[in-house]
Parts: C-alpha cells; structure tokens; sequence
C-alpha cells in the first residue's frame, strides 16, 4: 500500500465516495438521522440552466475518461457518470422491481436468503417514495414507439409501457426527452441532484465535487480518505464509517489501488455488464424518432427474459447515430439528411458469464467484459428480432451499431456470505472491515437482465438502516 | 493556438481525416470549412492523458502520410471483423477514436463563423428541442455551494 497523508481537513461519522442513486440515497437516510456526512464526488456539479448542451460538451463532461471506456474486446464502451448525482443526469429513467428469475440467480450465486421478492419488496416501497414516477401517456407516443409496439406484438413478443423516473415533461409544450440526455434542464427526470441528493443537502450533508478520492485506508478507529481536490491539491478527511458508492469500475478501483486485493481476493472478479445495439432500419416517410419521449416501452416478455434478451425504444442523437453507424463520406451525408426517416430498435443482452476488473501497470483499469459465444450469439438473436420488427413496418434497409454501449454494468465487489467468492457481506461491510460499506451496483451478485436503479435504491436504503444500526 | 494539446500541424491532420468522413455533398459542409476542429479541446480535455499522447502521436505520424493511405486506413477499421485479436482490437479503437471527435464536433451544430453549425441543422432538420422551461428559480445551486466545506465551488 502506497503511503497516504495524513493532512486531515475533516472528521466526519460517514463518508461517501460517489453521488449516484446509491451515495444519494444512503447521504439522505443517514443525514435524517442527524448523522453527520461528508460526500465527495470525483465530477462537478452542473447547474440545470448549463444543461441541454452540444453533444461534444456532455460526453466529454459527465462521463468518466471523456465519453466511455472500452473493454479489452474493443467492441464495448462502458459508460458511467462523472457529475454531481453520478449517472442519474444522464440516464435513470426506468424503474422496475426485479423478479423471481434474477433473484433465484443471486441467491444462488451469493448464498444470502433475502434476495427473494417477497423480502425485497418492503425495501423497494421505501424506494418508490423517493422519487416522482409515472407512466408515458399514450397520446404522446411517437412513430418509433409505434413500430416498435406493433412490431414486437406482430412477432408475439409483448412490450409493455416503462414505469419511469419523472415528473412533468411537457410533452405538450414540444419539449424533447433526446435533449435531456446530457442533463435534464427542466427537472423533468427524477436525478439524483433534483430530488434525493437534494433533500439531504437540506439536511446538513457536506459535499464536495471535483474532489477524486485516490486511496482509503482503514485504521481501527475508522478510515482514512485521501484525494484530490481539482487536480492540484491533495487533502484527507477521516470518518468513522466509508460508503463506497462510486459504482463497479470506481469502487473496484479504489480499492486495488490502496492494497485491498490481499483480504479481498473476489475484489474485481464477478463483473457483467449489459451490451446494448442499437439497431436502426431507414423508411421512405419521416417516423421522428426524436421528438417527445423517449425510452417509453421496454420488453419483459418471459420468452424474450429466459434468453436473456430486452428491448426498449430508443433512439441516439445525431452525434451518437452518426459515431455508432458505419459508413462515411457522401452515403453517410445522404443517411444524415435523412435523419427523421430512421426509426430504433435497441436490443439488450444481459451477459451471463463473469468478467474481470484489474489495473495495469499504469493504474489504468483492465476491463474484460468476460463475453463469450454465448452472448455473441444471443447478440445475433437480438439483432434479428430487432430487423424483423423494423422491416415489418416497410423499413428499406436496417444496419446495427459497429459497437456496444454499456451504461448498466455490475459486480466487482460482488456480495456473498463466503469471503473468499465474493467482497460485500449480507450486512453491506466489505468482508473484514466492519466500517466499509457498500450497496450500489458494484454488490450486485450477478447481472439482471433488467434496469437497475430502483434495486440500488432499495439496497441502498436498506445499508442505511444497517449503518444506523450499527452506529446506534 | 486553437489548441492546448495539438499543433495546428497536427489539427491539420484531423480536418483531413474529418474530410475523409464527411466530404460535404452540398447541402452539407466539408468537415475542414467548417473550422470546428478549433474546439477539439472540448472533448479532448477530458480524455485520459495516456489517450491523449497515444492520439497526438498517430497524429504526428500520419502528417506524412498520403491522404489516399488514411482513406484506405479507415476503410480498413470497418474491417476489423477479418482481424481477430490485437489487430482487430485497434482497428476497432482506432475507428471509435477518431469517429468520435469528428463526428462528435460536425453534429454538435457548433456556433461558429460562417454558421455551419446552423447550416448543418438545418440540413439534416434537426429540431430536438426543450422549449418550456421551468418558471420557478433553481435552489440547487446556493445548496451546494452551501454545503461545500472548502467553501470554494
């Protein structure tokens, strides 16, 4: 372990590495309860009138290593959030309890009992309570969304429509969901800043963004953060308890970074990530795909969920459409101009083979998605439902994305109640360190196959009670 | 200098490869006219310092190399399914390198001289819009300037 300072700026009961949907939410249960909290979160913080910007300014901005980092295949680009409330500025939109399916997967896969829906569901009606949700109305549904409902029902596939993350949109005054990509200005999506984080800053929480945590130490009276505050100046704070919420890729790197591999040894093992294509089929009448909401009906079809296969109706903006599609030069310029005339299928496939975190000799992570035939093949199959439900609406040609996007990704810290296959207890400790904590996505037994916000609310506010516990 | 990281020999070489991809067919512009590689740092500012040095490297290497060879270069990254392992692997990294900033920097409908951003939106009639806005003030940023310790957002 490398040595750290010990120039400390703040003593803090608990602090909190990261600001997504699981820092937000542990930050505001423990605040409540008068427990006083430093959050540190590596991103800036971006005030809503500065978003809706040029798509160069919010991939570069928001994500970490300006836009995504690829794995070792070259063909995945995992994407995670680099800003004050962590992805949830850029993508939370779909909230859905998991089933039996995946929790029969992680109960075997980490021996912990209480992953069942009937123990899990107490946590997500807390969870619902934290953000506003509501169903799209029909009436604003878009052409896409139209061929993409029909199309599946014409395959026997049933789509149906996506509880999400929001409050009112105002689709009836023209806004465009495509625009809030980057950052919803309007309030309009249930982020982090706008709503949860919100509430515990109210309630006393410290924040500082711009502040990349380096290395953690654990000593017996509690732990040690050590960072970087705007890249040029390097400060400590010391807690008695650490949430680590910084999602797979952060939290594992964290800790390979400050020596924990040798009491961890599952740290950076059980990663899994979802890929998703989009698929994009050209028409000879304008569908706008862009226009109102978006990401309005997703698949959970039992056929379609057993192969490990979902859809949604999506749709990229014009930078993303044109960096994800192959072609150039003047067949390309003929496809853009025709932009309103493409409509979007994105098929989904949920990897059911372990990869790994590591760091190279540089520090940098080493991202093995651990994909295998398998996955390659249900690609495939993806793919194809995803044309004939395009080309079942009179589309003239349909082409996929030369790579994946991959903004759901789990694991690395996997939970499990044997130390010596998994980092995370049933209790949220990493396993032997009583005041280290985790419950975002980096705990996640196994991939899901489904959204994963509203779970890494319920987990989370279920760690809080366990922290509280624990601190009573 | 356009650039904090690139010389403009080296922007030279991305507007000859961001001609390559997007040539201009009338209606839309030539990705060199259109001086957008001027913001190149918008982006390249937040890629890993590895990654940049790696990008500014091929760049010096391809300033002599013919623009015929780069097109033949990039046509051969769609490729990249004939090459499995290592060569497959940075055919890939390459395309998604460089599609990415040129790519990025045309459809992000920049506002500079000569309007080609506006030109470019309008000809592919992009109209994603949020045109009601929220009358009430946003509380958020006294919050959190508030609740910084360094008292220094």
């Amino acid at each position: 372990m490398k040595p750290m300072s010990t120039d400390v700026k703040g003593l803090y009961d608990v602090i909190v590495v990261g600001s997504g949907p699981s820092g937000s939410v542990i930050a505001n249960e423990l605040t409540r309860a008068g427990v006083k909290c430093l959050m540190l979160e590596a991103g800036k913080y971006y005030p809503r009138d500065t978003l809706t910007r040029p798509e160069i300014d919010y991939y570069s901005q928001i994500y970490w290593s300006g836009g995504m980092e690829l794995d070792t295949s070259c063909k995945n680009g995992i994407m995670r959030g680099k800003a004050v409330g962590g992805g949830t500025l850029a993508y939370q939109a779909i909230m859905c309890r998991f089933d039996e399916y995946v929790f029969s997967y992680w109960r075997e896969k980490s021996g912990i009992p209480y992953f069942t829906v009937e123990e899990m569901e107490p946590w997500y009606k807390k969870a619902d309570q934290l953000l506003p949700t509501a169903l799209v109305d029909e009436r604003y549904r878009n052409e896409c969304c139209r061929i993409f409902v029909e199309g599946l029902a014409k395959l026997g596939y049933t789509a149906r429509a996506e509880l999400r993350a929001m409050d009112d949109c105002h689709w009836d005054k023209g806004n465009d969901c495509i625009c809030c990509l980057g950052g919803c200005r309007i309030d309009g999506k249930g982020s982090m800043p706008h709503t949860v984080l919100k509430r515990a800053l109210t309630q006393g929480l410290h924040l500082i963004p711009e502040f990349e945590v380096k290395q953690v130490g654990v000593k017996p009276d509690g732990v040690i953060v050590n960072g970087e505050y705007r890249q040029d100046e390097r400060l400590s704070f010391f807690g008695r308890k650490l949430v680590l919420a910084g999602a797979p890729l952060g939290n594992t790197k964290l800790l390979l970074e400050s020596g924990f591999k040798v009491k961890l040894p599952a740290l950076g093992d059980n990663f899994y990530i979802h890929t998703q294509w989009f698929n994009c089929g050209m028409y000879d009448r304008e569908i706008n795909a862009h226009k109102g909401p978006f990401q309005v009906y997703g698949t959970h079809d039992p056929k379609l969920r057993q192969k490990g296969i979902k859809f949604e109706n999506t749709f990229p903006p014009p930078g993303g459409l044109a960096w994800l599609f192959p072609g150039m030069g003047r067949k390309h310029h003929e496809v853009m101009r025709k932009f309103r005339y493409l409509s979007c299928v994105e098929s989904s496939i949920r990897s059911f083979h372990p990869g790994t975190l590591r760091l190279d000799r540089h520090d940098s992570m080493i991202i093995n998605s651990g994909l295998t035939d398998d996955e390659g093949r249900r690609t495939k199959e993806g793919q194809q439902i995803a044309y004939d439900v395009l080309y079942s609406f009179g589309a003239k040609w349909v082409v996929t994305a030369r790579f994946s996007i991959c903004p759901h990704h789990f694991g690395g810290l996997s939970m499990g109640v044997d130390g010596g296959r998994s980092c995370v207890d049933p209790e949220f400790h990493l396993h032997g360190f009583r005041n280290v904590y985790s419950a975002d996505s980096s705990v996640f037994p196994m991939s899901t196959g489904m959204n994963p916000v509203l779970t890494i609310l319920a987990l989370s506010i279920k760690a809080s009670q366990q922290i509280l516990k624990e601190m009573a | 200098m356009a650039s904090e990281y690139f010389s403009a020999t080296q922007l030279h070489v991305i507007n000859r490869i961001g001609d390559i991809f997007l040539p201009g067919d009338g209606r839309l512009p030539r990705f060199s006219e259109c001086g957008f590689v001027e913001h190149i740092d918008r982006m390249i500012a937040y890629i890993s310092p590895h990654d940049r040095d790696m990008l500014g490297r091929l760049l010096k290497i391809l300033r002599f190399v013919p623009t015929f060879v780069i097109r033949v270069l990039l046509k051969l990254t769609q490729l990249d399914r004939f090459f499995p392992g290592s060569i497959g692997r940075h055919l890939r990294k390459l395309d998604i390198g460089l599609r990415g900033i040129v790519f990025s920097l045309y459809y992000s409908f920049l506002d500079v001289p000569g309007g080609y951003g506006e030109r470019i939106k309008e000809a592919i009639r992009w109209d994603g819009d949020i045109r009601f806005k929220p009358e009430k003030a946003d509380e958020l940023p006294y919050l959190i300037q508030a609740a910084n310790p360094l008292g220094r957002v």
